[in-house]
């Protein structure tokens, strides 16, 4: 009997969550370009996820391969006391899915941890970006018939294109 | 408009005392108890990661926590050492077990009746041992990171109160719980 999908999975990990956000990221072109908006958007949000984990756990330390589990995302991004996000400032608001909120973490990682970005420009880009996906994407997408508006698909695949063609400056 | 002069931020006492005593576990350090300082190297070349579980930290805000820390290894093991640390974590053991941070709980065998006899004596030896009360002082949770780290607690505890059944059990967190 040939495994099932999920038992086909890679450890989660640094190379796991670029190739998956650029996969994401052409799926949803092809939605986009069928018509469905909606499902692009969902998809996208993910890579844009994905990628600003990896990054995250890039900055932390981590090697391409190195296993990244649930306790490590809730210790990044976690609504505690103990979380990375707790540590630097952060209100966190407890969703792992948080866009916005892993923008931010990076940003403030990076303010008192280093390497800083070598142009203000780009944090503010990270900044607002991010905080722009978090506003027009969640993971609960999936659960509503709404279809997107035109200008939402194409913010978002403007959003997903930089995250994505920066993911190695992030 | 009232004036006012904001003041350099200083550590209070019980946080100077957080450092003091920090500084001391990290050069002497403790077979058993608390803090438990874990240092892991991870992929790259020379980066630590840093988990420092102790149930003083409760009270503490997290920023103040970090930079403790950070000021404990540089203290004991020097500027290039604690450049090297790229993640610092501080956490009381709830506050851990809630992440998902130490799974391997060790536990005896009718823990659920603290009032006997043995109860109170396997809780005394846990305590000992470094669990904590911060959760409920009736059920001390003495956990770890490592399966290795639970069995030698076991050992211990075997030794201190041998008429009990000592166990390891562990927390897995489900990567569902994440994907709802």
């Amino acid at each position: 009997m040939p495994k099932p999908l999920p038992e086909r999975f890679a450890a989660e990990c640094i190379g796991e969550f670029r190739l998956s956000a650029l996969m994401r990221r052409e799926e949803g072109e092809v939605l986009a370009a069928a018509g469905h908006g909606t499902g692009a958007i969902y998809l996208w949000g993910y890579a844009v996820e994905m990628t600003l984990k990896a990054a995250y756990f890039n900055l932390l330390g981590l090697g391409n391969l190195d296993s990244i589990r649930l306790s490590d995302l809730r210790t990044a991004l976690g609504n505690s006391p103990a979380s990375t996000a707790s540590t630097l400032g952060m209100t966190p608001s407890g969703s792992l899915h948080d866009l916005a909120g892993w923008g931010q973490l990076i940003i403030l990682y990076r303010r008192k941890y280093g390497p800083s970005y070598l142009s203000g420009g780009f944090e503010r880009d990270l900044r607002r970006l991010s905080g722009y996906a978090g506003n027009l994407w969640s993971e609960t997408i999936r659960y509503h018939k709404n279809k997107a508006h035109r200008y939402e698909v194409d913010g978002m695949r403007r959003v997903t294109a930089w995250m994505l063609d920066r993911s190695s400056e992030l | 408009m009232p004036f006012q002069e904001i003041e350099p931020f200083r550590r209070t006492s019980q946080q100077e005392a957080l450092l003091r005593d920090l500084i001391a576990e990290l050069r002497t350090p403790q077979t058993v108890g608390q803090p438990y300082v874990v240092v892991k190297r991870v992929g790259k070349d020379k980066v630590r990661h840093a988990y420092v579980y102790w149930d003083r930290w409760e009270g503490c805000p997290a920023p103040v926590r970090a930079d403790i820390v950070y000021d404990g290894f540089e203290e004991v093991r020097g500027s290039e050492y604690t450049e090297s640390i790229a993640l610092v974590v501080t956490a009381t053991i709830p506050e851990a077990a809630d992440l998902g941070l130490l799974p391997f709980q060790v536990r005896y065998r009718g823990w659920y009746h603290p009032e006997t006899e043995i109860g109170k004596r396997c809780n005394e030896a846990m305590v000992t041992l470094g669990a904590s009360v911060l959760r409920n002082p009736a059920h001390p949770e003495l956990r770890f990171e490592s399966e290795e780290d639970a069995r030698k607690a076991v050992d211990e505890l075997r030794r201190l109160v041998p008429e009990a059944e000592w166990g390891v059990t562990v927390t897995v967190l489900s990567p569902r719980e994440h994907a709802f």
